[in-house]
């Protein structure tokens, strides 16, 4: 833990450092622009490397800054994990608030919004996605972001139990199609239908959903997200009566919870399964 | 377990910068056109072939997407023909080399899955030896090491599979794909089983349980409980297979977890 603390605290120093390197370089390459255009064939000389090293300084600042993401993404996953979240939190706050990498702040501002959410702040993290979703179209476009970016706003709004926004979010992803796509967009949104499902009484239907879609859901989502999905697909076969019931239990059997409160953010506005997480001792 | 390679669409690239040198060239071109500055002119020369070669890049790797994907579902499905046919077809796509590399990376965990271990290791050390560079350009180093590894290790070659390890630990120049690191423990445990010391592979299963279950995907998941499963000696109750013969490849070579896995009806 001490040296992941170490770790982030150096990444964060140097991504600083390397934002202001970055801003001086831009300086001097716009001055060498200028100087070229009014010196002529002299001027070039000079000013064609200054460009050159800015241009070349950039693309390797920036890819020093992705990897370091990559890393501090990788441990903040990891503490969530855990049942970390602050820092979760504190990792993906600061990177949501990096100005020279749109791609970089719009993933972290996702992932912070997901954080939220498993603090059961749900609408700190509808205002955060809602944000990204309807602001940054165009990194969201860039980095694959678009339809799980709205799928984020429509899980947010179903577990609000806001289920005519959450349809009209969903509407709204299925029509952000154009790849690439995160791999897990497509089971994102059907969990929310799920949700929306279940929250409108129809069990059997959401608990179909799931099992049709169980193995592509396996395989692009991770192990750790796989536990709600397990979890919701518990509460639809309960949901459903005696004869599912007992394979319902199976599922929550599987994911009693690894750390406090782990499952508590689906019940924070949705009572039905709040009683049920508290029935099923799935809660402290 | 490493699982597929999952495309990164967020990774980091050039196209921003490559945009700020466009944007550049056009405002050259115009206060070039303005001042009649002879050199600026040529830079017309350059923007079209660039946006016409970044149309047909992008193009290219929408379809790579798409197939990917669909074959990723079909092998997790337990259609090894129809992943096969997509890996390999990409896999032969010389002209973008680093998705070719991942293509073939993805065949030899499609030929694993199959029980065709060594087809498998062959693809994976053809990979890390004669066309490094492209694993290189892909980030696929070290998670191509680890998976060699594995394949050592389920074959039972464990000094082997230990050198991959190692060579899987080295920092890359690229940043780490999400999962390495919880593979490297887990070919560990394997290593440690097949050395019948299986309190260790509990301990070091136990210790990286909560980074697994945060970095590998369900369907990657599912050999690792096998695993976890067998160190401890406890029935596996709680997973069933999901086609027959799934998972049956951990045990092609490994005659106890053959026994375990035909016992809990693999």
């Amino acid at each position: 833990m001490a040296a992941e603390q170490s770790l982030v605290q150096t990444t964060r120093r140097s991504v600083n450092a390397l934002y202001r390197v970055q801003q001086v370089g831009g300086v001097f390459a716009g001055l060498a622009g200028v100087g070229m255009m009014a010196g002529g064939a002299t001027a070039s000389l000079v000013g064609i490397p200054i460009i050159a090293l800015v241009f070349g300084g950039s693309v390797l600042l920036a890819k020093r800054q992705a990897r370091r993401f990559v890393v501090e993404a990788q441990l903040a996953g990891d503490a969530m994990g855990r049942g970390e979240l602050a820092k979760a939190h504190e990792i993906f706050d600061y990177w949501a608030d990096i100005k020279n990498n749109h791609r970089i702040m719009v993933l972290a501002c996702h992932n912070l919004a997901s954080v939220f959410t498993q603090q059961g702040k749900l609408e700190e993290a509808r205002r955060l996605h809602l944000e990204n979703s309807e602001h940054e179209l165009k990194w969201l476009r860039r980095t694959g972001l678009t339809k799980l970016s709205a799928a984020g706003v429509a899980y947010t709004n179903a577990l609000l139990g806001d289920l005519d926004a959450a349809t009209r979010w969903i509407t709204i992803a299925e029509r952000r199609s154009k790849l690439p796509q995160m791999p897990n967009a497509d089971p994102s949104l059907i969990i929310v239908r799920v949700i929306v499902g279940l929250r409108r009484g129809q069990s059997e239907e959401a608990a179909r959903l799931l099992d049709d879609n169980w193995t592509m859901i396996e395989g692009r989502v991770v192990a750790k997200s796989l536990r709600t999905y397990r979890l919701l697909r518990g509460f639809a076969r309960v949901s459903m009566g005696p004869r599912d019931a007992g394979r319902g239990h199976e599922d929550v059997a599987m994911v009693r919870p690894q750390y406090p409160n782990e499952h508590a953010y689906l019940g924070t506005a949705w009572p039905e399964m709040a009683a049920f997480l508290a029935t099923h001792g799935l809660v402290p | 377990m490493a699982g597929l390679v999952r495309w990164r669409p967020w990774a980091p690239d050039y196209e921003q910068y490559i945009g700020m040198l466009i944007g550049s060239e056009a405002l050259g071109l115009v206060v070039g056109f303005l001042v009649h500055h002879p050199m600026l002119v040529a830079f017309p020369l350059v923007v079209p072939p660039y946006v016409a070669a970044k149309a047909l890049w992008r193009r290219h790797g929408r379809a790579f997407v798409r197939e990917m994907r669909e074959a990723h579902d079909a092998l997790n499905a337990g259609n090894f023909a129809r992943a096969r046919e997509s890996f390999a077809y990409w896999a032969a796509n010389r002209p973008s080399p680093a998705l070719a590399a991942i293509a073939r990376h993805d065949l030899a965990w499609t030929a694993m899955c199959e029980g065709e271990l060594e087809e498998a290791r062959d693809l994976q050390l053809h990979g890390l030896t004669k066309d490094r560079k492209s694993l290189e350009r892909a980030g696929l180093v070290q998670l191509s090491s680890i998976d060699l590894a594995l394949l050592f290790a389920l074959l039972g070659d464990l000094e082997t599979a230990e050198t991959w390890i190692a060579e899987a630990e080295k920092p890359a120049k690229k940043a780490p794909r999400r999962g390495v690191e919880a593979i490297i423990a887990v070919v560990r445990a394997v290593v440690a089983l097949r050395r019948d010391r299986a309190a260790d592979a509990v301990q070091i299963l136990e210790d990286n349980w909560s980074m697994c279950e945060a970095r590998l995907s369900g369907d990657t998941m599912r050999p690792i409980y096998v695993i976890r499963a067998f160190a401890r000696r406890e029935e596996l109750s709680y997973q069933r297979p999901k086609y027959p013969g799934e998972l049956a490849y951990i045990g092609t070579a490994w005659p106890e977890m053959a026994e375990f896995l035909a016992a809990n009806g693999y």
